[in-house]
């Protein structure tokens, strides 16, 4: 009866037997069934990525290849990507091409698809880490404070300015939030650079716009977990212990916040996966978000699909491995039932 | 949303389209010695090879590290010794002879020899590049002996000294080996590169023993910067805060960003940044030139270069941009309709309710509003307009790559212009595709004539033979030149001794102020 | 924007009267700000283009691009449309998009969710991992892609939003569906042979379909903000039609020259959001999910009636005069507990005894200073070996002193009646026992530690060394409660406060509890102060018995007394009847005390 956030699938499908071997046993024989979980997720992903992007109208080799290159060049180039063959070939080469660590050429950069990745994968899991971060180390705080302030219906006041402003800022586009953000820092008082990627100081404006609307959202479930612990009976039992307050915030409250905390970490970063795309675009961030939208609008397919995937892997290793800490951080997980 | 400085010129490497506005301002300030000059450009430019890359920014980035064998000054519009000290041209023949003191930036000599092997890779079609025909004609035979490369091909080619004098130099070691040309340079260059960071900039610093820059610049003249970083700066407000906040030196902004950028100093290239074209496909209402009339004279092409320019434009003379290199006259005076709404409305009765597919580049609210513009105007005229936009290539796929030629009726966001008039044909008449490259099936046999003719013809009459043919199209309204915009570049902190072209400009003409 | 997931509000409570709590909930300040927002919002959205829509056309083509005038207060835009007007008139297809999209995500999210508990197992099975892979692929990313396949455009921004929602309301409704009812009685339907489409229909969506409605309109704000994303990036609402998304997009383009568009529109966009998020607020008060803190109400003034014990201990370790606990309840407040006066002496064992809401276990933790806002306790006098815990009248839970801290923590022990949550789930239980040695004991951790070891072994906990590093879902009910006696035990508790401690386990873990709890009185002489509803067992066990009714001591006699039938309050009689026994001729009904009956509320005389 503690958290009432979603569980992560992994954890409702743990079946309720008791781990006759020590938990070290039960943890890992959880991990392997996690893990053949993620290789199913994988091919799910990469079938879906590569079907999406043949449903694509309009022929990317032309716009590839410019509008001086003749008709027979540009036939050349389609054969020689396979775009000819049955499709069920295409698939196939798709995933030799994969494992092999190939994953074509981009049409508008003309550069190996992997190439690319690698350039501006960093720049983007920089900003969304450290976004992350930010996040979950302002908001966890912040909603565990505010609840223990306006619980059991101290403070009304605090409770009611908190709710609004929260509510307001969680709503507020991100973009809009970064370009406000450029407006007064960096243009009114230049106090901080306005695009790019140089130095410590490029890093505060989009990690700020990242993360301000999240802190918001995060903080109000945060503060709606700690009220639930709050109340629960345990807590009278440490309070019968006549501790401190703060010794009871946080030896016995936060601990048990730190479960749900993680769960709405992993599911913010598919958050701020998105966030980056429209960030990136407003501070020049050379990242993949920046370079995804320019792949879809020109049809750039080979990249685009490259974008996809490995956004769509980042999201599900990152999801493999917050349950995983949570199966270790959680005692109870290995035995919960279904 | 970011903001393309212009749209699909054909042809950009020739350095041509001139403004007789004023030209590029000297400075009474000091020049800083081994400075930093930091430049824009709106998007990563991919693959930086010149010999495969069609991309405008890659040209730009290469404009640093690499040179031609001629280079064309912008003021006088005439060819200077840049590779090559002295040429000779005809038709069918043109020979350059280099100078026999060019290095290249890994030390190695840059000789006639490597010039012909860099014309000859383009040549070769299993190089799929796609220069050729369009730089390298396809019948063209390229020898080198001593120090003249010399080129002959068996139909004339008038205009080959330019396209050729204008492509991009590779030196040896790249030539022997194309893909390490994708993320760094091997040329003969001022600069080299240093660092790519996709997406993010390119690093580049001086090299010695520089002799033959345009203008005599050279590796130790006064105010040529040590390290140069051209950073993708994809929006023009970013752009903007960058060069008031001294991140940028240089960086060309159009629209209203400009506003803020009063103080600076600016260099014009102006472009056309807006053409109609109608399709001709026989299943079009634009098939028919009275159609095609009464649409062009339904809207205010004054109002419409307003808009497109956000009021920072004139209206297009010709197909050539305001002044070219070779030939600078007004093709459109007294060729299309004047605007007059009614008469537009009556002469289109017979087509009532037609449907027009509009194609439009959407990439910024002005061009939406320029779009959103034409289609009132049309239906208000009587017929019935569907919209459809997307970005450069969107609109490229929609209309020249277009695998079903009837999905389209017109177009505002293909913009056709080049310095070459001769390029054109290829485009405005012959075969449609898969067989030609005549996209719109214009069939003007008027223009076909006149420019045949010119074809043989030089200097003088050839360009007046080039107007009167571009005046047949425009009689026929076969294709609408609109409005051209200034794109100029602002600097700050810098200057420019050679104006930009397109956001094109030499790396050799760049000098820091201190 | 925050594409979180939806908030699962706290257990739905049964919804009782549910049309009178919708009417309160509207009518709270918040009701009626959320009420007139979206009554705006509606309004807007369909008058909107029907009284700014001409206007918005208008073109004024000399004034391209201009910035706020007195004739055009948010300025013109690149066409020189006013663009006020036009934010206007583009409120229908923004928030049409938006609740549509929901709708589309709810429902196909339900579906899919609920599809597992109808469907056979395989094909939960797949279900599951689409969905698992569909939640991890960031919804934005979903969007772009379904854009992509179906075209640009309204349409697809719709049912890309749509689709892009709906994994998350399908594990949504996964978890509530799951939770919701218990399974046991689900099951229990089954076994009946109700079937499974039955069971989903009667029993599990209107579990479902309160929290779902809270969580779709707070969604349908997050769809206005994820549409206004796609415009933003170019793939939403194309020209010549128009949203706040694309209006967006283009003036940001210009903002440092003309902020005014961007403002305005941002403001829109927040309005509409806001307007979702307090509707699906006002909607979660309204079914009960969310219950709204009390505010505090002036507070009357502690009762003057005095309460006399009826039997006075001499030397006292625990002295209560007049004990009143105060609870909030709708407008007002509500007393459990009126004026409680008794006291417990050295090593009594003294049991309460009383039906569910006669006020036993509130008087106990009231007296232990453990009841906190916005319960209110009041008392003339609380004495815990001497030590006042009152303070003007009031019994705070926050102790001021130290040394009372100590006194209470090592000289007042608890037993509590749910051991499943009594104990902390996330730390071993060695540590939580040892924690009070270190609090009052004046122990360092690795002598906390070693004497919690032998504590939990006095109570006769097997292994105690190695059970200690044990979490507490590791241990049964009876040791758990052994474990908390344990916890006690490491001060030399002078009270132990036992509220209903065997009620949860089964009859023989019962008694080795309770003959542990003996053990402790007789051996350390603590005084137990033992709650129970069970008069037998109260009977049997306790030396004396409060017999509590109503809030108040109705009867305080030995348990010697009780046992011989000496009792002489009606409702105790009323309640030694009750008792089932063994022989009872068969076939006759047992006593039992009817739900509506009335006993007097004073107590009988006292005794001294």
């Amino acid at each position: 009866m503690t958290t009432t956030l979603p569980r992560t699938d992994a954890l409702a499908t743990v079946r309720g037997r008791r781990a006759r071997s020590s938990r070290g046993g039960a943890i890992g024989a959880f991990l392997l069934r996690r893990v053949i979980r993620l290789l199913w997720s994988v091919v799910a992903l990469v079938t879906v990525v590569f079907l999406m992007v043949r449903m694509i109208p309009g022929d990317p080799v032309r716009n590839a290849l410019g509008t001086n290159a003749t008709a027979a060049i540009v036939e050349a180039r389609r054969e020689s990507l396979g775009l000819n063959d049955p499709l069920w070939q295409q698939y196939l080469s798709f995933w030799k091409g994969l494992l092999t660590g190939n994953l074509g050429e981009s049409f508008s950069l003309h550069l190996p698809v992997t190439t690319i990745l690698e350039q501006r994968l960093p720049a983007t899991l920089e900003l969304a880490f450290l976004s992350l971060a930010t996040v979950l180390v302002v908001s966890i705080p912040l909603g565990i404070v505010i609840a223990a302030l306006t619980r059991g219906g101290r403070r009304p006041g605090l409770d009611v300015a908190y709710t609004s402003v929260s509510g307001l800022v969680a709503v507020i586009p991100e973009f809009v939030i970064g370009v406000a953000l450029v407006y007064l820092f960096a243009v009114q008082t230049t106090l901080l650079p306005v695009a790019g990627r140089e130095g410590p100081n490029s890093y505060v404006l989009p990690v700020l716009a990242l993360s301000i609307g999240l802190i918001a959202g995060v903080s109000r479930i945060v503060r709606v977990e700690a009220l639930t612990v709050f109340s629960q009976d345990y807590i009278r039992t440490a309070r019968a212990k006549r501790m401190s307050r703060r010794r009871l915030y946080l030896n016995h409250a936060l601990p048990n916040l730190v479960t749900p905390a993680l769960t709405v970490g992993g599911l913010v970063l598919g958050s701020l996966v998105a966030g980056t795309v429209l960030v990136e675009t407003i501070f020049s961030w050379p990242g993949l978000g920046l370079t995804i939208v320019d792949a879809v609008r020109s049809k750039d397919f080979p990249l685009a699909q490259g974008i996809v995937l490995v956004y769509g892997l980042i999201v599900l290793v990152a999801n493999l491995l917050i349950d995983f800490v949570l199966v270790c951080l959680d005692p109870r997980s290995t035995l919960k039932d279904a | 949303m970011r903001t393309r400085t212009y749209a699909l010129p054909l042809l950009l490497a020739v350095a041509l389209g001139v403004t007789a506005c004023s030209g590029p301002s000297s400075s009474e300030k000091g020049f800083a010695t081994d400075g930093a000059f930091a430049v824009a450009i709106n998007s990563d430019p991919g693959d930086l090879n010149p010999l495969t890359t069609n991309i405008v920014n890659a040209q730009i980035v290469g404009a640093y590290s690499y040179d031609s064998l001629l280079f064309v000054d912008p003021e006088t519009v005439k060819p200077e010794a840049y590779l090559a000290e002295s040429w000779t041209e005809s038709p069918t023949e043109v020979t350059y002879t280099l100078r026999d003191d060019i290095t290249c930036a890994d030390g190695t000599p840059f000789t006639a020899e490597t010039a012909a092997a860099n014309l000859n890779w383009i040549l070769d079609p299993a190089n799929e590049s796609p220069r050729l025909e369009s730089v390298v004609p396809a019948d063209a035979t390229i020898t080198a002996e001593g120090n003249t490369l010399t080129v002959t091909t068996t139909s004339p080619r008038p205009f080959m000294l330019y396209d050729l004098g204008s492509q991009q130099m590779v030196c040896d070691a790249g030539l022997a080996d194309p893909s390490s040309l994708s993320a760094s340079s091997n040329g003969t260059g001022l600069f080299q590169i240093d660092d790519v960071v996709a997406g993010d900039s390119i690093t580049l610093t001086r090299r010695d023993g520089y002799e033959w820059g345009p203008k005599d610049t050279t590796s130790t003249t006064e105010g040529v910067p040590e390290t140069v970083t051209i950073k993708i700066v994809p929006s023009p407000s970013t752009a903007a805060n960058l060069l008031r906040s001294g991140g940028l030196n240089a960086a060309v902004v159009s629209g209203k960003d400009e506003e803020r950028l009063g103080e600076l100093t600016s260099l014009s290239s102006p472009t056309i940044s807006g053409m109609i074209i109608y399709n001709h496909n026989a299943e079009m209402p634009t098939a028919d030139a009275d159609v095609r009339r009464a649409l062009t004279q339904a809207i205010d092409l004054d109002t419409l270069t307003d808009i497109l320019t956000e009021g920072k434009g004139e209206r297009a003379k010709s197909l050539l941009g305001e002044e070219p290199s070779l030939c600078s006259y007004d093709s459109i005076d007294g060729t299309l309709p004047t605007y007059d709404a009614a008469a537009a409305a009556k002469a289109l009765t017979g087509v009532k309710g037609a449907e027009i597919t509009l194609i439009y580049d959407n990439s910024t609210a002005s061009r939406s509003a320029a779009a959103e513009y034409v289609a009132t105007q049309w239906e208000d005229a009587g017929v019935k307009v569907t919209l459809d936009g997307g970005d450069e290539n969107y609109v490229l796929a929609s209309t020249f790559a277009a695998e079903d030629p009837t999905k389209w009726t017109a177009s505002l966001g293909l913009i056709l212009q080049s310095g070459t008039p001769a390029i054109f044909p290829q485009y405005l008449s012959g075969p449609v595709p898969p067989d030609g490259t005549n996209f719109a099936g214009i069939q003007n046999d008027d223009y076909v004539k006149a420019a045949t003719a010119a074809a043989d013809l030089a200097g003088e009459e050839a360009c007046n033979t080039w107007r009167d043919a571009e005046a047949a199209l425009f009689d026929a309204a076969d294709l609408v030149p609109v409005s051209m915009t200034p794109f100029k570049m602002y600097f700050s902190g810098a200057e420019s001794i050679i104006r930009p072209v397109g956001g094109y400009l030499p790396g050799a003409a760049i000098r820091v102020l201190s | 924007m925050t594409t979180l997931p939806p908030p699962i509000p706290a257990a739905p409570a049964a919804s009782s009267s549910s049309r009178h709590a919708l009417v309160t909930a509207l009518r709270s300040p918040l009701g009626i700000v959320a009420s007139l927002l979206l009554v705006t919002l509606i309004l807007l959205a369909t008058f909107g283009p029907v009284i700014w829509g001409e206007t918005a056309k208008v073109a004024d083509l000399t004034q391209l691009s201009m910035a706020p005038s007195a004739a055009h207060p948010l300025g013109t835009d690149a066409g020189g449309r006013d663009v006020l007007a036009r934010l206007l008139s583009a409120t229908r297809i923004s928030v049409v998009t938006a609740v549509l999209a929901t709708a589309i995500g709810v429902t196909l999210g339900v579906l899919l969710g609920l599809l597992p508990t109808v469907a056979p197992n395989w094909v939960a099975r797949v279900v599951n991992s689409i969905l698992g892979v569909a939640l991890a692929f960031p919804s934005l990313l979903l969007a772009i892609v379904v854009s992509i396949i179906v075209g640009v455009g309204v349409v697809s921004v719709t049912l890309a939003i749509g689709l892009a929602m709906a994994p998350a309301y399908a594990r949504l409704a996964q978890t509530l569906g799951a939770s919701a009812a218990g399974r046991d009685y689900v099951d229990a339907a089954r076994v009946l042979g109700v079937s499974r489409f039955r069971i989903l229909t009667r029993h599990v969506l209107p579990n479902v379909r309160d929290p779902l409605i809270v969580n779709a309109s707070i969604g349908a704000g997050t769809a206005l903000v994820a549409s206004t994303g796609l415009s933003f990036l170019g793939l939403g609402v194309q020209a010549p039609d128009y949203d706040w998304g694309r209006m967006l997009n283009e003036s940001l383009d210009g903002i440092f020259v003309n902020a005014a568009p961007t403002l305005g529109l941002s403001a829109a966009i927040v309005f509409a959001g806001v307007t979702f998020a307090l509707v699906g607020e006002t909607l979660a008060r309204a079914f009960g999910l969310n219950r709204s803190p009390r505010r505090q109400r002036r507070r009357r003034g502690a009762s003057n009636d005095e309460v006399a014990p009826l039997h006075v201990v001499d030397d006292p370790v625990l002295r209560v005069r007049d004990l009143q606990v105060r609870v909030p309840r709708g407008d007002g407040w509500a007393d459990p507990v009126r004026g409680v006066s008794f006291d417990v002496g050295r090593g009594e064992i003294v049991g309460v005894v009383g039906e569910s809401g006669s006020g036993k276990s509130l008087t106990c933790m009231a007296v232990a200073a453990l009841l906190e806002e916005p319960i209110e306790v009041a008392a003339s006098t609380v004495q815990f070996e001497g030590t006042e815990l009152t303070a003007g009248g009031r019994v705070s839970s926050r102790i001021s002193s130290a040394g009372v801290a100590h006194q209470l923590g090592a000289r007042m022990a608890f037993v509590l009646q749910d051991p499943a949550t009594s104990l902390n789930p996330a730390l071993h239980v060695g540590t939580q026992v040892a924690e009070v040695g270190l609090l009052h004991g004046g122990l360092d951790r690795k002598s906390a530690h070693r004497r919690a070891v032998d504590r939990l072994d006095a109570v006769r906990i097997p292994d105690a060394a190695q059970r200690a590093q044990a979490y507490p879902h590791e241990f049964s009910g009876g040791m758990r409660q052994r474990a908390m006696i344990a916890m006690g035990l490491m001060g030399e508790p002078a009270l132990l406060i036992a509220d209903e401690p065997t009620t949860a386990l089964d009859v023989t873990v019962q008694r080795e509890v309770m003959s542990l709890l003996a053990e402790v009185n007789e051996v350390k002489g603590t005084a137990l102060l033992f709650v129970s509803h069970d008069i037998a067992l109260v009977s049997s066990f306790c030396t004396r018995v409060l017999v509590m009714y109503r809030g108040a001591i109705v009867e305080d006699l030995t348990a010697a007394d009780l046992a011989a039938g000496r009792a002489r309050h009606p409702y105790t009689r009323a309640l030694v009847e009750a008792i089932p026994h063994l022989e009872a001729e068969p076939g006759t009904a047992f006593a039992t005390i009817a739900e509506d009956a009335e006993f007097p509320t004073e107590p009988v005389g006292s005794r001294s």
